[in-house]
């Protein structure tokens, strides 16, 4: 009893002392919780009589009704980011407040001089940095339950919503509270368990941006997909993971509060552990502890260093890929970061300038050990660039092609959620390659392909392939997964008869093609969701019912079958059906559309289009087009003349950059031919050879597909339905090898 | 009993207590003298528990003394600048040192602050430096602790304020047994509080003596013999510690009881003798110059 009443008596004695704190908390979640409340209730309330007017009585207020409702739910739910920020912002005024004293002599003699377990002074003090938060955001909560109820809003999902809200964000208080607890112990005075604090949060973060930075700089096969800069050991991370899932309907509230706690635990009994070993000496020091000093010094320099070496290596173009090898002045400014970190650590250490020099040896064991990481990296110790992992312990492959411009757009994807997603994503998601033998083989062709040149930038010169990234995505037994990005040639036999064999497989073909997913289907089928569904060439589009387009995918994944990458590769799609889905989140809405592109040899889709009216022999009907423009720019003479023109600078020494500018200036456009063609047969001729350019642009070959040198302009009748649509006109391209001869003599450069 | 056992503690690589191994006695009054770097605020702030030595063991009637509440509680210690809470009068320290301390005397607090003429009202913060002083001395005497560790305390009180602090200490050792233990850089600020004195220098003790031992131990003679035969018959019987001679006259620093020394002297002739008192830093100055320091420079400056 008496221990009880003394604890009681010291959580009183220390809450005294921390009045101002509880007088904050108690504002910041009135302001943030009823005041809120009250402001968005008072808001639609105004609004009400507009609604009425509008609506009618009866749908108004049950308008005005369901947007307020959404709107409380969205200020209460865990998306709110001013409630988080508010909660780890105390956190971190609470932590350091309560543990304070420890930074002064004078309140150290106090009160570890008094009878008071030290056990015990750290649980009052822990207690109340919770209390603090606590009782203001319950007392909050309970407000906003009174308010809600008086003004007849409160509901089970408005309550199930509030305490799911405030049980996380008490988690991640706890998460924060203790981390910043740790860095007061580990520190001496407040500004240095301000810079604690930072590294704390922030060290991983950097530690991850350093590996990711160097495998990009030296790796050739580097692939971003598996590495984030995202922290595993924050408090925020797990909440901005949780927050992200919960947009997307996912995430479990329960599992995150789990690892919250997790998380506040272990930083918490580490804390505990080191404000038990804390020498009462600590106070005013910059370190509480002498011994990891020098070890927290290389910690800190080695990133640092390595870091400026990142960043010093974009801006001097430093790029050993590409055969930009001259590293003198990365090793400088690493040499500097070092020489400058520790130097700064020992300030901070002795609190004297003049220290600055002392323990030389740190900076030379800090120097070595940039040094190995660099050389690691550098020459690629570990075998990244040369690692394919055994097919035996591989359970399955994903591969990400960048098929029809997929990969680079990004936003063709959805998941279960309608929420885009990533080719590579998608992917990763949807497909199991078991097939690992044939992913193994076209990595070991890339792997030859780039060790037959000094450096990408030679292969990237190299006119003679088609050369392209591909994401593989490999899931190991040990449920590791291994992410590579290969560089192929598209005009090599074997990669394509590889490509051929992997995409034939059916775990490919439904991994990779959205159209086969049943996600699309379930949309359509879905009567509640509002889907859009159309099917255009680039030129025109029609409409189509859930029907027409169910039955048009059912015709595609027939075809996707038969079909293959190299028929893909060599061919520029006819016309594509798109289905967009309309979500609907209160006030707003989002909108998801996925673009199935359909193939002139996709032989069930040409039948059914053609059953159905639908179908276009070419992208442009003769009877909408008025007249047509075809410009040749003829880059090739004009990059010769001014290839020739530069020369002659050059030599009469007046190669100045003002003079190439003039030259620009004068000479641009010199070599452009520009013919019209208004004769039907002309026309004609011309129509059966042109391709909108979102199509040309995005297959394989990319922009080798269209001859670069013609811009066809097609003009539209005005009283056309398509000229109105197009607004007039439209741009289309020539394959590259199909201009018709007459457009060749006619666009031809005659001086 | 206080006892410390070969004590040392280090702050960044420089000692600031070496091998220190000092007993204090119940109701006495103990004096800690050095000079500032001395290592008496280490000495004093290990024996409150607040560090934790090195090496070395510190026991409070036989108990271990760091994180542990029961030897704790017979203690109180005064740091060299004690703090007070923000913004706190001397009713909220009382408040809160009665929760810490079960046997807080508020009686006796109130009757001390309105003896040493402290506003209970009055904000500390707005308290001179002394006020501050006597305030943590009142609420050390009050803790009804058995030990009270004063951390240059007495420095800045005036003889009115030091008298009166005397005063209550002899009162509380005779009610209670306290036993205060006072660290100071000064010898003249302790000789009339202090029974038994422990000179620290450098980290380590030099010596630690009870001052009435000391003073009954060294006596102070002067006299003139009346021949050389007499002087030296003396001074082959009696141990010397100091021998200054002007002329015919000697002053004489001898180690050993009064009634022994006048003793020697009654066999010899002398012309004049007389023996005087010694002041505590005489006796300081003596004993320390044995051991071959010059104490005037170490603690007397």
């Amino acid at each position: 009893m008496t221990l009880k009443n003394s604890f009681l008596a010291s959580l009183k004695e220390n809450n005294k002392r921390r009045i101002w704190l509880w007088i904050v908390s108690l504002f910041g979640f009135l302001l943030l919780l009823p005041s809120a409340v009250m402001m968005v209730i008072s808001q639609h309330k105004n609004n009400m009589d507009y609604y009425l007017e509008t609506f009618g009585e009866t749908v108004g207020e049950q308008m005005v009704r369901s947007n307020l409702l959404a709107d409380l739910k969205r200020m209460l739910d865990i998306g709110n980011s001013d409630v988080w920020i508010f909660a780890a912002a105390f956190a971190i005024i609470s932590g350091v407040q309560g543990f304070s004293y420890l930074y002064n002599r004078r309140k150290i003699d106090f009160y570890m001089g008094m009878p008071i377990k030290r056990k015990k002074r750290f649980l009052v003090i822990w207690l109340n940095g919770v209390l603090v938060y606590a009782i203001p955001c319950l007392l909050g909560v309970i407000a906003t339950g009174l308010v809600l109820a008086g003004n007849g809003l409160l509901s089970g999902e408005m309550v199930l919503c509030v305490w799911r809200t405030y049980g996380i964000l008490l988690c991640l208080y706890l998460g924060v509270y203790h981390l910043v607890i740790l860095a007061v112990m580990l520190t001496g005075n407040i500004i240095i368990t301000g810079f604690a604090i930072g590294v704390l949060f922030l060290y991983e973060c950097i530690v991850r941006l350093v590996i990711m930075g160097y495998m990009e700089l030296f790796f050739k096969f580097y692939s971003y997909r598996g590495y984030s800069t995202n922290p595993i050991l924050s408090p925020f991370a797990i909440l901005l993971n949780y927050q992200n899932a919960y947009r997307e309907s996912q995430g479990n509230a329960w599992l995150t509060a789990g690892y919250l706690l997790l998380f506040a635990a272990v930083s918490g009994i580490i804390a505990y552990a080191c404000y038990l070993k804390r020498p009462a000496e600590a106070a005013g020091k910059a370190i509480a502890f002498s011994k990891p000093k020098p070890v927290l010094k290389i910690m800190m320099a080695v990133p640092v260093a390595l870091l400026t070496a990142i960043l010093t290596a974009d801006v001097v173009g430093y790029d050993p890929r590409i055969g930009k090898e001259n590293c003198n002045v990365l090793i400088f400014v690493m040499a500097i970061a070092v020489i400058f970190t520790c130097c700064l650590m020992q300030v901070i250490y002795e609190f004297d300038i003049k220290g600055m020099l002392h323990k030389k040896h740190h900076i030379l064991i800090s120097a070595a050990l940039v040094a190995v990481v660099f050389l690691v990296f550098r020459f690629d110790v570990f075998g990244y660039d040369k690692y394919i992992p055994e097919a035996r312990k591989v359970e399955s492959a994903a591969i990400a092609v960048p098929m029809d411009g997929y990969a680079y757009y990004g936003n063709e994807y959805w998941n279960d959620d309608y929420n885009y997603m990533s080719n590579e994503e998608y992917v990763e998601e949807y497909m199991y390659l078991t097939d690992v033998g044939a992913v193994n083989q076209l990595m070991k062709v890339s792997m030859d392909l780039v060790g037959s040149y000094d450096n990408l930038q030679q292969l990237y010169e190299d006119t003679d392939g088609i050369f392209r990234r591909i994401t593989v995505t490999y899931r190991m037994a040990d449920k590791r997964q291994v992410h590579r990005e290969m560089i192929v040639n598209l005009a090599d036999a074997e990669t394509v008869e590889l490509l051929d064999r992997i995409e034939a497989s059916e775990e490919y073909i439904s991994g990779a093609y959205m159209g086969t997913s049943d996600i699309l289907g379930e949309a359509l089928s879905d009567e509640k969701q509002k889907v859009t569904m159309f099917y255009g060439n680039g030129t025109y589009q029609f409409k189509l019912n859930r029907q027409e387009a169910k039955e048009l995918l059912t015709e595609y994944k027939k075809d996707i079958v038969d079909s293959s990458f190299k028929k893909h590769k060599d061919s520029v799609p006819m016309g594509s059906l798109c289905i967009g889905i309309e979500k609907q989140y209160g006030h707003y809405s989002s909108y998801a559309q996925s673009e199935v592109k359909l193939y002139p040899f996709y032989e069930n889709c040409t039948a059914y289009l053609k059953e159905k009216g639908y179908y276009m022999e070419h992208y442009v009907n003769i009877e909408d087009v008025e007249r047509i423009q075809v410009i040749n720019h003829h880059y090739d003479l004009e990059q010769e003349a001014q290839k020739q023109m530069q020369e002659e600078m050059e030599i009469t020494m007046e190669a100045t950059a003002e003079a190439v500018y003039s030259y620009e200036e004068k000479e641009f456009g010199k070599f452009q031919r520009m013919v019209r063609y208004e004769e039907k047969e002309d026309m004609q001729a011309v129509l059966e050879e042109i391709y909108p350019q979102s199509y040309i642009y995005d297959t394989w070959h990319g922009n080798r597909d269209y001859d670069e040198n013609y811009s066809i302009r097609v003009y539209f009748k005005p009283d056309s339905e398509v000229g109105k649509d197009m607004e007039g006109y439209a741009e289309y391209s020539f394959r590259a090898g199909k201009v018709p001869d007459f457009v060749e003599a006619d666009t031809a450069y005659v001086e | 009993m206080i006892e410390i056992r070969n004590v040392s503690k280090t702050f960044d690589g420089s000692k600031a207590v070496d091998n220190v191994s000092v007993n204090i006695k119940e109701n006495t009054v103990f004096g800690l003298i050095g000079t500032n770097g001395a290592g008496k605020s280490t000495v004093l702030r290990m024996v409150a528990g607040v560090l934790e030595p090195d090496e070395g063991e510190i026991a409070i009637d036989g108990l271990p003394v760091f994180d542990n509440m029961e030897a704790k509680k017979n203690l109180y210690f005064i740091a060299d600048e004690p703090y007070f809470f923000a913004n706190a009068n001397a009713m909220d320290m009382q408040k809160y040192l009665t929760t810490v301390y079960p046997e807080f005397a508020v009686n006796d607090f109130y009757h001390y602050l309105m003896n040493f003429g402290l506003d209970k009202k009055r904000k500390i913060n707005t308290y001179s430096k002394g006020m501050k002083k006597q305030l943590a001395l009142i609420c050390g005497i009050c803790s009804n602790t058995k030990y009270l560790l004063c951390d240059e305390t007495f420095d800045g009180l005036d003889p009115v304020m030091r008298q009166g602090v005397k005063s209550i200490f002899a009162s509380e050792m005779e009610k209670r047994g306290l036993t205060p233990i006072i660290a100071s850089h000064n010898l003249r600020e302790l000789e009339d509080i202090c029974d038994h004195v422990g000179l620290l220098h450098k980290g380590g003790v030099l010596l630690s003596k009870d001052l009435e031992d000391m003073k009954c131990n060294i006596q102070k003679i002067q006299c003139v013999f009346a021949t050389n035969e007499d002087e030296a018959k003396a001074i082959s019987v009696l141990e010397i510690m100091k021998n200054e001679k002007r002329g015919s006259l000697s002053t004489l620093t001898v180690r050993g009881n009064r009634a022994e020394i006048l003793a020697v002297f009654a066999t010899v002739n002398t012309v004049f003798f007389e023996a005087l008192p010694l002041s505590l830093e005489e006796i300081f100055i003596s004993e320390t110059e044995v051991v071959g320091y010059d104490i005037k420079k170490l603690i007397l400056g």
